[in-house]
């Protein structure tokens, strides 16, 4: 049965090399196997990107995929960035929020692929059926604030949604990301440097249609009842605090070398930050749940800079980095955004670099006499715009810190942070959790990063489910006493109008995109040896509070990493067998 | 059981400060005159300044709210800029001005002389688009999540200050007020 509404049923490829735009229809086979956003991404990466393909070469593909949910009355949406990671080298994808995942399905499109490489700076601008590949030499430079906001007076349009790189993309740094408003960055695997190496500055879409409904009454009336029901957790109350509540808890410091750091904790955290910072309540479309703020900073040498509150993992340009300095460290989180870098991946960078200069592997003339000691946010300061602009030091730390520590050698990469090269979030996979399930808890976040498919992430199913659909997981998990699975296939019933969408089939497609990630990277090389944690979490006990001395188990890991793989149908060395591949209808993909 | 017992909202207060750009006002607003959610045929419309920073409701405040029967005020923006006799109209207990289907012919003065940017164009019809508060009952309201909109059932003398501003004023005041001291656009620049 062909889909009745949920998509809009054709994406745009766009050829930058000869500037010749195609429409390929999207047929329902295709849709229902791989649902939207993510699995779409992937299946094209797939098909399109061999093995081997330089991440920086014009052969690589820029891809926005939005989902069946996206463009709805639903509640919290993101719009998906796929393409082959240049920081990674492999699977690389994230996404953002911001108006754009509605605009583009406003504007009548699933996705936009992107490939080829322009030979002056472009943006594309999406109006409605109309696609133009326009010069942006005025944006070309300019940070992702200052270009959605030009690019808006330029068409003279404020409805406009701009998703874009900043200067760190033009100048491919390695972890640049993709910014859809202010704060709101598409930041893991360097999305911007893709963007920069096709001399691509911005995507600006309009839409004025409606996205075709299978069950409009229905659809709207379900919408409605689940946003009523979003309530605020409890414990890390999503409306006041955001993704940053999360961090309060968060124990790790000086590159997951310390544990409990008062100082820190009380000086950075989301507390802190609404009394001395916050402004203004800021969110994704059709949201509630308000977990975005914005500030101004008051004090200090960045006075008058505009920023946001930092996010979960954003919380490692302060905790890591040991910054007890709230205004300095809200100025590094919104130089990060404005520069278009991935906050995460910064901040492990510069406490990386951190720990090097403490231990003299860098000393104060490789830094370019920036004197790099714990806490220094004015040292930061000037080194985030270093590797925005690949200036002096910069240059270096901008390849990520695996690429870095290989160039510096001196025993610099037993202390890199970093899964397949990703460097990893802000869970610690040694304290996270306390209590009775620990060791379930413990190997369980450990086996995440490990396993993720774009390297240390927290890459759950929900994450995989939601990427698919279009819809984002913090919205969702605010939904007190809702099956979420069952009432997302629910949704998605009453989108396409297929009547015989149920749970076991949308839990095939899941594990078929999981699979199917895994085969992307399975096909570049990867397999069980990259399957590993960094050393430290093995080996370096954690220093203070509940879970004094915990490390994660390298026995208990590898035994979990079996059972694993054994769930997910792959085999002892991490690649899908052919069977669970033929389970799963996608056997003609073996590699 | 009986219903409780609500005032007819006759005039709807936006307070910029707290609006956070969640649109769901929009969603509302179409779902329920339209039955179907296109930001387009919403009655208010959320603008976005600095690529996030700043967001301004928009959306019909009642300009000529406040006077009394017989006063002799101008007459609101929209009804004086409109050319055809009648096509306009006062709604006198809602503080809203009404559309006479029949006599308007989309000449869209309505929709430039608006200053707050208030009236909107149905892109399916031609017909200018002007809240209607729900017949006193608005919807937007009910699940604005930070409160940023809220119906009032006396009308105040805000709106006529209010409705002076276009969203553009109003986004380059709260810069400079709520964002003080602003630098300006890459303001990380040295």
């Amino acid at each position: 049965m062909a889909y009745k509404g949920g998509y809009c049923g054709k994406i745009a490829e766009v050829d930058l090399t000869t500037g010749t735009i195609k429409t390929i229809k999207l047929e329902d086979e295709f849709a229902r196997k791989y649902l939207g956003g993510v699995g779409f991404g992937t299946k094209i990466l797939y098909d399109k990107v061999p093995a081997g393909t330089d991440p920086l070469s014009p052969q690589n593909i820029m891809m926005w995929m939005a989902g069946p949910l996206n463009g709805t009355s639903f509640h919290g949406q993101k719009l998906f960035m796929i393409f082959k990671s240049p920081l990674t080298g492999n699977l690389g994808f994230c996404k953002h929020g911001g108006g754009v995942a509605w605009e583009l399905k406003f504007a009548g499109w699933d996705g936009v692929i992107v490939t080829g490489k322009s030979e002056r700076p472009v943006y594309i601008y999406i109006n409605d059926d109309t696609i133009e590949i326009k010069d942006a030499s005025k944006v070309w430079g300019k940070d992702t604030m200052a270009t959605g906001h030009l690019i808006r007076e330029e068409l003279r349009d404020p409805h406009i949604k701009v998703s874009c790189c900043g200067p760190a993309g033009e100048n491919l740094v390695r972890f640049a990301s993709i910014q859809g408003e202010l704060g709101k960055s598409g930041a893991r695997t360097g999305a911007g440097a893709v963007l920069g190496s096709k001399n691509l500055k911005a995507l600006a879409v309009r839409g004025t249609k409606t996205v075709p409904l299978a069950n409009p009454e229905k659809f709207h009336e379900a919408t409605d009842r689940l946003r009523k029901m979003l309530q605020p957790i409890p414990m890390m109350n999503f409306k006041r605090w955001g993704t940053g509540g999360y961090s309060m808890p968060v124990n790790h410091c000086k590159n997951f070398q310390k544990s409990y750091w008062p100082e820190v904790q009380r000086g950075c955290n989301s507390e802190a930050q609404e009394k001395m910072f916050w402004v203004k309540d800021y969110t994704c479309m059709g949201c509630p749940s308000v977990c975005f703020k914005r500030g101004v900073i008051r004090q200090g040498p960045f006075t008058g800079r505009v920023s946001e509150n930092s996010e979960y993992d954003t919380s490692l340009l302060g905790l890591s980095c040991g910054v007890t300095d709230l205004h300095g460290f809200m100025n590094n989180v919104g130089l990060c955004d404005k520069l278009g870098l991935d906050g995460t991946s910064t901040g492990n960078v510069i406490a990386w670099a951190m720990e090097c200069y403490e231990k003299g592997i860098l000393t104060k003339d490789d830094l370019d006499g920036l004197e790099l000691t714990w806490g220094n946010t004015v040292a930061m300061d000037k080194l985030i715009k270093k590797i925005a602009f690949r200036e002096g030091v910069g240059d270096l730390l901008a390849e990520g810190s695996k690429k870095a520590a290989q160039k510096i050698g001196k025993g610099a990469e037993e202390f890199t942070m970093q899964v397949k090269g990703l460097e990893i979030a802000a869970w610690d996979p040694r304290g996270y959790a306390i209590g009775e399930s620990i060791m379930g808890m413990l190997v369980g976040t450990a086996i995440g990063y490990s396993t993720a498919s774009r390297g240390g992430d927290h890459i759950t199913d929900e994450t995989c489910d939601a990427d698919a659909t279009g819809i984002c997981t913090f919205g969702t998990m605010q939904i007190m006493g809702a099956d979420i699975p069952m009432e997302t296939v629910e949704l998605i019933k009453l989108a396409t109008g297929w009547d015989d969408y149920s749970l076991e089939e949308y839990q095939t497609t899941h594990e078929r995109l999981w699979t199917l990630r895994r085969l992307f990277n399975v096909r570049e090389g990867l397999g069980r040896k990259d399957d590993v944690l960094p050393d430290r979490l093995y080996t370096l006990p954690v220093s203070a509070g509940p879970l004094k001395g915990k490390v994660v188990p390298r026995d208990e890991f590898e035994a979990g990493l079996d059972t694993f793989y054994e769930q997910r149908g792959w085999n002892k060395e991490g690649i899908p067998t052919k069977e669970s591949l033929k389970k799963l209808g996608i056997e003609e993909l073996a590699v | 059981m009986t219903e409780a017992f609500v005032l007819p909202s006759v005039s709807l207060i936006a307070d910029y400060r707290k609006c956070c750009g969640c649109r769901i006002c929009e969603v509302v607003c179409s779902i329920k005159h339209f039955g179907e959610f296109n930001p387009e045929l919403s009655r208010i419309r959320v603008y976005d300044f600095y690529h996030g920073l700043i967001q301004v409701p928009a959306y019909c405040w009642g300009c000529r709210a406040g006077t009394m029967e017989g006063d002799v005020y101008e007459e609101a923006f929209c009804i004086e800029a409109c050319p055809e006799e009648g096509a306009l109209t006062w709604h006198p207990s809602l503080n809203i001005p009404v559309l006479n289907e029949e006599l308007c012919t989309q000449c869209g003065m309505c929709v430039d002389a608006c200053r707050a940017k208030g009236v909107m164009t149905n892109p399916k019809t031609g017909f200018p688009l002007i809240c209607d508060r729900c017949d006193g009952d608005p919807s937007c309201v009910k699940q604005c999540p930070t409160g940023a909109l809220e119906g009032c059932f006396m009308p105040t003398t805000m709106e006529r200050f209010y409705a002076l501003d276009s969203p553009e004023e109003v986004a380059e005041k709260m810069k400079n007020h709520m964002f003080y001291p602003w630098k300006g656009l890459e303001d990380w620049r040295d």
